[in-house]
């Protein structure tokens, strides 16, 4: 985790809507209270961080999804009608002009649902309208295929693939990455694009 | 043969794979009826990220080996299923 003094960019960490849900900015305390057991909740600590149990604080404090305002961002999902987070999406920006995502639902009623898809959608059409971002990129394990699922819907290009990047931490066996992109010239030429972007 | 841009022109063994992956599509969505020839992601409701997992199983079922990373990446069609078939 890392602090920023500088005051939070506001026009990136508005509150935002789509079909189904708010999606409201998350702050630091959230985080680290974390409100939706990310830190013993299996699906998330083996899924997403790759670990084979659950996370210490110090590792949370390293790998949580902390926004600072200025480079990191993170939004509490939340189904209209109700006040329940069901999952957070992070978009933080690295290299030039350069974003990532990274979502996770910890709410299993809702996997399956194209919660993912729905967010993210909104999210990168927020970050191309309100930032300088020309490119969203994502290194997703070959393991992780609902994810892989959420990249090719939004019409992500599949760039590359790291092979045995890592090993699975419970078999030992090695996992092969694949890297996604998405320029904003393609996003505007695509279905998902939002009108006057 | 690849184009310039490098994808495969469309050639029989293809067009005979492409009938095979909307059936594994079907199976896999456990659709009543024929999935079109150009349905893809975008276009078929039942595609969600959970009949994704079961589809790249009965993938590699049909193909009998496990699906190279690169394979998993590129699959988003019944054209890019079909690609796959023929050339296994």
């Amino acid at each position: 985790m890392k602090l920023s003094l500088k005051p939070p960019n506001r026009t990136l960490m508005t509150e935002l809507e789509t079909e189904r849900f708010i999606l409201r900015p998350a702050g630091v305390l959230e985080i680290l209270r974390d409100p939706g057991g990310w830190r013993t909740n299996r699906n998330i600590y083996r899924n997403i961080y790759l670990l084979k149990g659950p996370m210490s604080l110090a590792a949370w404090l390293k790998r949580g999804p902390f926004p600072d305002g200025q480079t990191r961002f993170t939004f509490a999902i939340v189904p209209k009608g109700t006040s329940t987070v069901i999952g957070y999406h992070s978009v933080r920006q690295a290299g030039w002009k350069t974003a990532g995502n990274a979502v996770g639902i910890h709410d299993s009623a809702w996997l399956g649902k194209d919660a993912a898809f729905e967010v993210r959608k909104k999210l990168m059409n927020h970050f191309f309208r309100h930032d300088d971002v020309q490119r969203f990129t994502s290194r997703i394990e070959s393991t992780n295929h609902p994810s892989i699922f959420v990249y090719r819907k939004l019409g992500f290009r599949h760039s590359g693939t790291l092979h045995r990047e890592r090993a699975d931490p419970e078999t030992g066996k090695p996992i092969d990455y694949l890297l996604f992109e998405m320029l904003k010239e393609d996003w505007m030429c695509g279905p998902h694009a939002e009108p006057g972007l | 043969m690849r184009t310039s841009r490098g994808a495969r022109p469309v050639t029989p063994e293809i067009m005979t794979s492409q009938t095979r992956a909307a059936a594994i599509i079907a199976r896999a969505f456990n659709i009543q009826g024929d999935v079109p020839l150009d349905a893809d992601m975008a276009t078929l409701p039942a595609w969600d990220s959970m009949n994704h997992v079961t589809l790249l199983m009965e993938i590699e079922a049909e193909l009998g080996r496990p699906l190279r990373a690169e394979e998993i990446g590129g699959i988003d069609s019944v054209r890019s299923i079909a690609r796959l078939l023929a050339d296994p």
